[in-house]
């Protein structure tokens, strides 16, 4: 065999039996069931696998599992399939809830279509939450208790001794507290000279600002990257699995706060704030001991735009090698101009009308 | 043969994309695909329609810019700015005539902008360049914000 087609059912039953008796030696043979592409995301590709499980003592079950790999023509955020593989292997063995990733295939006789892919359980659940957008009182526990949720996950990520998980090995470490913004500076500007296409004033700008603004950190914590509604999987109301760690790090906890995506709502009734950035701020020390100003929220939210901006710079590589996704040249264009847009908001140069 | 031009044709194919062919499209992803490629083609049609006059202003103002810094820049990058500005056509230009040009003389305004770093903020070399950089981004605006109008995926 010269590797699994990830579309033939065949393939991947022979890959899956071979490989989850590995893991778990029960299993005797795997039958798969179905194959489905999930559209959501941009950076990879994700493809959602159901298989039937025949065990040793003859028992049959029913499970789901996720193959996570590359696009054909590469990925958005220059960050190797297999760091994304080993963050989930190290977060295993954490109380952060994650995916439970089983393997990643690297063998020419297995790799689906000729690519590296990596398999990780399927949480059951969903990555949306309706209520978030209501503005109906009925729905504001039910806002809070959600945002509250969040920031408890987030607290156990970043409580995690990201030391003993390994994570000192997978990602350059601050030399101290106060080196916490230099350091990302250092792995994103390290990232983008590997991708970067053209010269870009604003980005040399907005780095000026950044480095001149940078706020001081309190400790140094494992950090996910972007992280809120859409990345995470939710089940009666609770978050099961933390996803998409692309842009996870070593640094300190404003950098994920400011990374928040609609999780922390605004909520007014009759004059009085009832829930708000100071109340979950307040929420999020007393879980993670850890104090997190605004001040540092807002710088780190402004700090986005340099990963923004590499990962839209990749995807016009992409595109420029031949690469012809869609995906990829909108995220080359108008997210690239979004990036654009922040770096000048960093430096305070005034952009006027809409943004993206 | 002139008309229908590229704006006409490329608003044919927005519409078709939309009113005739996404919604016969049942599988999600290539659904989500749709909605990509017309809003692309909206912004594209709108970059056919302005990317020429506005690169063309970028570069002249871009010039102007590091003609002035040329002075107060160290001597290993001032030649790299003598360099760039000597570059200069004259008459018609194609797009990737400009967008050439246009890469040349930012990688020199980044050289000088690194070189001029310390400088304080209301230096008048300072207010030039974020002076252009707020007009770069601007000119830009009208296929990178104003040509979206709807879901991207």
């Amino acid at each position: 065999m010269t590797g699994a087609t990830l579309g033939s059912l065949a393939d991947v039953s022979d890959w899956f039996s071979l490989r989850l008796a590995e893991v778990d030696p029960t299993v005797d043979s795997v039958e798969a069931a179905a194959i489905e592409r999930l559209s959501r995301g941009v950076s990879r590709q994700t493809y959602a696998v159901d298989v039937r499980i025949t065990r040793s003592d003859g028992s049959e079950t029913s499970e789901g599992f996720v193959v996570r790999r590359d696009h054909e023509q590469g990925t958005v955020d220059p960050v190797p399939l297999r760091t994304e593989y080993e963050v989930y292997r190290r977060l295993g063995r954490s109380h952060v809830p994650v995916t439970v990733a089983l393997w990643y295939e690297d063998d020419g006789a297995w790799r689906p279509d000729g690519r590296d892919a990596y398999v990780r359980t399927r949480v059951d659940g969903d990555w949306r939450l309706p209520f978030l957008d209501s503005d109906d009182p009925l729905d504001d526990e039910l806002r809070i208790e959600a945002c509250k949720e969040h920031l408890d996950k987030l607290a156990l990520v970043h409580t995690a001794d990201w030391e003993a998980l390994g994570f000192a090995e997978l990602f350059p470490v601050p030399s101290g507290p106060a080196d916490c913004v230099p350091n990302l500076i250092r792995l994103f500007t390290g990232r983008l000279a590997d991708v970067q296409t053209e010269p870009s004033p604003i980005l040399a700008e907005g780095l000026r600002w950044l480095t001149r603004a940078a706020p001081e950190a309190p400790c140094i914590t494992l950090c996910k990257g972007t992280n809120g509604h859409g990345e995470e999987v939710w089940r009666d109301g609770r978050i099961v699995a933390m996803s998409d760690w692309e842009l996870a790090c070593l640094a300190e906890p404003a950098y994920d706060l400011g990374q928040v995506q609609d999780m922390v709502p605004t909520i007014e009734r009759h004059g009085r704030t009832v829930w708000g950035w100071p109340d979950a701020l307040a929420h999020y020390e007393r879980r993670s001991g850890i104090p997190v100003t605004m001040e540092r929220v807002e710088y780190y939210r402004s700090f986005y735009a340099l990963p923004q901006f590499i990962y839209s710079q990749n995807a016009g590589r992409h595109v420029q090698d031949g690469n012809r996704m869609a995906r990829f040249a909108w995220t080359a264009t108008e997210i690239q101009y979004a990036a654009e847009l922040k770096l000048a908001a960093v430096a305070g140069i005034p952009t006027g009308g809409r943004a993206p | 043969m002139i008309r229908p031009d590229v704006d006409d044709v490329l608003a044919v194919v927005i519409e078709t994309i939309e009113r005739e062919i996404a919604p016969t499209v049942d599988d999600e992803h290539a659904a989500s695909l749709c909605r990509t490629v017309a809003q692309l083609l909206r912004s594209t049609r709108a970059r056919v329609a302005h990317e020429g006059e506005a690169l063309s202003e970028d570069n002249r103002q871009l010039r102007s810019v590091l003609a002035g810094l040329r002075d107060a820049v160290p001597a290993p990058v001032a030649p790299r700015i003598d360099a760039v500005l000597a570059d200069e056509a004259a008459g018609y230009r194609p797009v990737t005539d400009l967008q050439r040009e246009a890469v040349a003389l930012r990688r020199a305004l980044v050289e000088a902008m690194t070189s001029l770093a310390s400088e304080t903020d209301d230096s008048a070399h300072q207010q030039a360049i974020r002076g252009y950089l707020h007009d770069e981004l601007e000119r830009q605006r009208p296929w990178l914000v104003d040509a979206y109008t709807g879901p991207r995926r």
